[in-house]
């Protein structure tokens, strides 16, 4: 980036975010010109408009040759596959808050520019593999995150959910950061590929006890987003106490790109650790062997944590919350095999969440408009009378459950083979058993749909209609029907890792 | 050799003429009162006589919000104002570190606007718009 | 100065950030907390990038990245301060452990 034709040469490579960061300063200045009290539909087409051209811009970079810009930004097919993943996701986020009718139709306009926001530091937390680029672009999310947690002023609830989003995210986030200057110290570089080779030797030498230390705090920021089982209290009681959308987007964009961020992180600054990886030269080393236990032990706890929690859930968002902990606790188990089969099974399987999470979250939202409540009772008898939206929810538990002919059963099928394969079959084994479980609860909100008498539920006497977000959990649905047909996308992510380990 | 400190007496001297120059206009073109609240050391809307343990106004931590963050994203500022020159100079990336610095600050500009329109910089805050007060984020 | 005294310094104010934060007695207290906690980060980041080895100076990128995170530091804390702002006039405390009403 020595002169200024080779800067407009990265400036291409980083044209999405430019679009992104035009966007969401369009949308701050229609705001500000009294859009988002008078006409918030304009601001919301504004926004997707914008995240509509991003995406374009991402789907030309697919094919692109990989590269590093600005020293720091890399752009390569997992970079990009996540990009179009946290653009489609807040795309929908966006949909769906403005079928929400439960919420004040004041702040719309904070609401888009800080979901677009969130969407720019995810972008830069999935291409990155500079540690400082990936702090900032978590804390972008974080920070966007926690504001709109607390976007309205009056509600309690949604005070209190951003209240503790604040503290425990940024605790989190610090005590990554703390962990990222101790890697920084040992290695001497921010760069995740150069770090590789000191962290091997320091292994090497026998000094795991200094590595192990900055790998634990990393993955406390890391569990932190993904909700992993210490640090997974904050879930529930953020998404129950939060708007619906926000709710779906905190649990599917900002997952999403903390999931990726990590396989980068590990594939990358530990690659010559990892037991499968592309140069595994070592013999393993008890540090290797010591990581993976901790991150199936880890993995185990959260499934066992989420999926039995959510048993005795009466709130709808609170049950998704549990739910959503149990399948971080799967991905991670891709995670901790800490080899290539593994990794591409967790990114896999992050599509599949997407599509079913999103659903699911689509599904609360569809029925609180019409019932006004949150809470399971409020479903009772709404099948029949919503045939269409009560079938998709039928597809996204089947799938959530892991069932047959559905996504979650292919995602869930490629995660246990690669954790059989890969050495952990008792973390497979208790994948199957946490199924079962999981039957148990998701089929309790079926049997409100369509087993219970009706005089329960108290539907509104003027509840709108909102077939825009029925056609989305329709299309979702679908996706989640038809998932092997996204061959193409699978193999993006594949290809994603490779080009991520042979980095 | 005592000439190459020349640039401090004249940074020392210019500092000096500063503090005069703003005090002499203040008193010529303030309005003077005579009543309590004009004779307070501070006009800044508290008692500055007293126990420093009381409640401060609530609107002195929305104004020190935004302060905070503006005064903060200066220190962006400086590294690249002090190689700025040299860039230009070299005519290398010079044109566009400027550009990018005219845009960070325009993005800043823009989070002033927010915070304006918004009604967080008048004391009294106008109700008006009836909108969330808004906290300002540029990162 | 050794490297290792800015390192313990770091530690000790990161060890204090941790426990006033985990004390949870007044969230004013909490927000400090954090903030040291990104402090010490930021030291270390310093006095690594000051005290690096052998034919690897000349490089600035940890102080680049301190600048980074100090701005960071400062937009979390304006957002976190306005966030207890708002608790503190629906809830009218800021005592972490009054303020639990979602829970199972």
């Amino acid at each position: 980036m020595a002169d200024a034709l080779s800067y407009l040469d990265a400036l291409k490579y980083i044209l999405p975010e430019v679009a992104l960061t035009i966007g969401l300063c369009a949308v701050l200045i229609w705001d500000l010109l009294g859009g988002g009290a008078d006409r918030p539909r304009e601001g919301a087409w504004l926004s997707l408009g914008f995240l509509g051209l991003t995406c374009l811009l991402l789907i030309q970079r697919l094919g692109w040759q990989e590269a590093t810009v600005f020293g720091m930004v890399r752009v390569d097919p997992l970079a990009t596959v996540f990009k179009l993943f946290i653009a489609t996701a807040v795309g929908l986020v966006i949909a769906f808050d403005l079928a929400d009718r439960r919420q004040p139709a004041e702040g719309k306009g904070e609401t888009w520019f800080l979901l677009l926001t969130a969407a720019l530091g995810g972008f830069f937390l999935v291409g990155t593999g500079n540690l400082i680029l990936l702090y900032l672009g978590l804390e972008t999310l974080g920070l966007s995150s926690y504001a709109l947690a607390g976007i309205h002023k009056r509600d309690r609830a949604g005070a209190e959910a951003s209240l503790k989003y604040v503290v425990y995210g940024a605790l989190a986030s610090g005590v990554l950061l703390f962990g990222a200057s101790l890697l920084y110290g040992m290695s001497g570089t921010l760069e995740m590929r150069e770090m590789a080779r000191f962290l091997v030797f320091a292994v090497d030498e026998g000094r795991s006890a200094q590595v192990l230390l900055p790998t634990l705090l990393i993955l406390v920021g890391f569990g932190f987003k993904l909700s992993l089982f210490p640090f997974q209290w904050w879930a529930p009681d953020v998404y129950q106490g939060v708007s619906t959308p926000i709710a779906a987007f905190l649990a599917v964009a900002s997952k999403g790109a903390a999931l990726a961020a990590l396989v980068r992180l590990i594939a990358v600054a530990y690659s010559g650790l990892l037991r499968l990886g592309p140069d595994t030269f070592l013999p393993e080393t008890d540090f290797t062997r010591g990581f993976v236990l901790l991150l199936a032990l880890m993995s185990a706890a959260t499934m066992l944590f989420g999926n039995l929690a959510a048993l005795r859930q009466e709130n709808l968002k609170r049950l998704l919350a549990y739910s959503s902990i149990g399948h971080a606790g799967y991905m991670l188990m891709g995670v901790a095999v800490l080899g290539e089969a593994g990794f591409r099974a967790a990114l896999a399987y992050s599509f599949v969440y997407y599509l079913m999470t999103l659903g699911a979250f689509g599904m609360v939202l569809y029925f609180a408009n019409q019932s006004g409540s949150e809470d399971i009772r409020g479903l009772h008898g709404m099948g029949p009378r919503h045939p269409l939206a009560a079938t998709a929810t039928i597809v996204f538990l089947a799938s959530l459950t892991g069932l047959p002919p559905t996504a979650g059963f292919f995602g869930k099928w490629y995660l246990m083979v690669a954790a059989w394969e890969g050495g952990l079959p008792w973390l497979a084994l208790l994948t199957a058993l946490m199924s079962v479980v999981s039957l148990f609860y998701y089929f309790r909100i079926a049997r409100a749909l369509f087993l219970r008498p009706e005089e329960e539920a108290t539907p509104l006497p003027d509840a709108p209609r909102t077939p825009v977000l029925g056609g989305i959990l329709a299309v979702l649905a679908a996706g989640t029907l038809v998932f092997l047909w996204f061959e193409p996308l699978l193999a993006a992510a594949s290809v994603g890792v490779e080009a991520v380990l042979h980095w | 050799m005592y000439f190459d400190y020349a640039n401090v007496l004249v940074f020392l001297l210019a500092g000096m003429a500063f503090v005069v120059i703003n005090l002499v206009l203040g008193a010529l073109i303030r309005p003077t009162r005579r009543d309590r609240a004009g004779l307070e050391p501070y006009e800044c809307g508290e008692d500055v006589i007293g126990s420093a343990w009381f409640r401060f106004d609530i609107r002195y931590y929305t104004v020190a919000m935004v302060y905070l963050v503006f005064a903060v994203e200066v220190a962006f500022l400086f590294p690249w104002a002090r190689v700025l020159k040299e860039a230009l100079r070299a005519e290398d990336i010079g044109g566009v570190a400027l550009l990018e610095g005219l845009l960070f600050i325009a993005i800043l500009l823009l989070g002033l606007a927010y915070v304006w329109v918004k009604g967080d910089l008048s004391w009294v805050r106008s109700f008006r718009r009836g909108t969330p007060r808004g906290h300002d984020k540029e990162v | 100065m050794e490297l290792s005294a800015y390192l313990a310094v770091a530690a000790l104010l990161f060890l204090i950030g941790l426990v006033m934060v985990a004390a949870r007695r007044n969230l004013i207290y909490v927000l400090m907390g954090l903030e040291l906690i990104l402090n010490a980060a930021n030291l270390n980041l310093v006095a690594f990038n000051r005290f690096r080895p052998e034919g690897m100076e000349g490089h600035l990128d940890g102080q680049i990245g301190a600048v980074f995170v100090i701005i960071l530091a400062a937009a979390e804390a304006a957002i976190a301060l306005a966030i207890v702002l708002n608790i503190h006039s629906l809830f009218e405390t800021i005592r972490p452990d009054d303020i639990d009403t979602l829970k199972d």
